[in-house]
């Protein structure tokens, strides 16, 4: 009986061993997967001012609270953050007014006591544009927040 | 056939490829292992990358409006409170920024900072509580400066909120 070896004769050619190229494709499409959800999770992407210190989050739980620059101006629901000028998301969602924002952080804190309000506020803003926001956490049970910085060497 | 005899009449001609070294191994294959170690490593590092561009300063605000702002409780029942030192910001005539502290009287941020940090690193200082208070017009950019330089002083009790009507500075612009 003849006994026929799988990998040991290749005197003809037998096509390209795909294996690996599989596996390589498959990891760069979870990758781009996760990276995909977190890029949308974090909302508008906006300028942070910088800071030359700071404290890496450490809690589990984080609500990302973003105020950007309203770019083109114009009124679309008439709500405090339309007379402010800015547009304000709670983890990617667009808040489209006040009593949204918090009963976003309500819920959030009610599902975890220590939860984070992590608040990304364009560098170009007055404060009088992002206080309302703080107002609002505050207002929902939040007692402290974090300001995003960029980090300075 | 027996392997070794057939090797040995193949030696002359056989092809030198990988696949006719791999029979010669033993062990398993490594090469789809590192092909996805590879990958999670360059995950990994990319992650890092986006992670580690930004930090946080953590401010204390005023919450359930009418209470006022609760920077930390205190558990000594004899200890005096402390008062906290407020840090009051506002735009100047010039549109710069500021600020009013202590016996600076609408001083710049950098004079400001230049203050901050001749405060002793100590116990002491790392229970200040201090309160910025900026007015609307003020940039969020400054008070994250004012922020950032009590931080690193070793104040980290700061808290953020707009200033009273009483906390006006009576110097006008």
């Amino acid at each position: 009986m003849k006994r026929r070896k799988i990998t040991g004769t290749h005197s003809t050619f037998e096509g390209i061993n795909a294996t690996p190229l599989i596996d390589v494709v498959m990891c760069l499409i979870i990758f781009f997967l996760v990276v995909g959800k977190l890029a949308t999770d974090r909302g508008y992407a906006v300028p942070l001012p910088g800071s030359a210190v700071g404290q890496d989050e450490t809690s589990a739980s984080i609500l990302v609270v973003t105020v950007a620059q309203r770019a083109d101006g114009r009124q679309t629901s008439g709500s405090i953050w339309d007379r402010l000028g800015i547009t304000v998301q709670a983890d990617g969602e667009v808040c489209p007014d006040v009593a949204f924002l918090e009963a976003a952080v309500r819920a959030k804190l009610r599902e975890a006591r220590d939860t984070s309000i992590q608040v990304r506020g364009d560098k170009f803003l007055q404060f009088g544009q992002i206080e309302p926001v703080l107002r609002a956490c505050g207002q929902a049970g939040a007692k402290s927040v974090r300001f995003a910085t960029e980090k300075e060497p | 056939m027996s392997t070794a005899r057939r090797r040995k009449r193949e030696s002359v001609l056989r092809r030198r490829d990988a696949l006719h070294n791999y029979t010669m191994h033993f062990g398993p294959n490594m090469t789809p292992m590192v092909d996805i170690v590879m990958v999670i490593l360059i995950f990994f590092m990319a992650t890092a990358a986006f992670m580690g561009s930004e930090w946080f300063l953590k401010a204390a605000i005023p919450f359930e409006a009418g209470r006022g702002t609760n920077l930390s409780k205190n558990n000594d029942p004899l200890a005096i409170p402390l008062k906290p030192l407020d840090v009051l910001m506002d735009a100047g005539a010039d549109g710069r920024t500021v600020v009013t502290f202590l016996e600076l009287n609408r001083a710049s941020v950098e004079e400001f900072i230049a203050r901050v940090s001749q405060f002793p690193r100590s116990q002491a200082t790392s229970e200040l509580e201090v309160v910025i208070k900026p007015m609307a017009r003020v940039p969020y950019a400054d008070v994250v400066r004012v922020h950032a330089a009590c931080d690193a002083a070793g104040i980290y009790k700061v808290g953020i909120t707009m200033p009273r009507q009483t906390d006006a500075p009576a110097i006008n612009p």
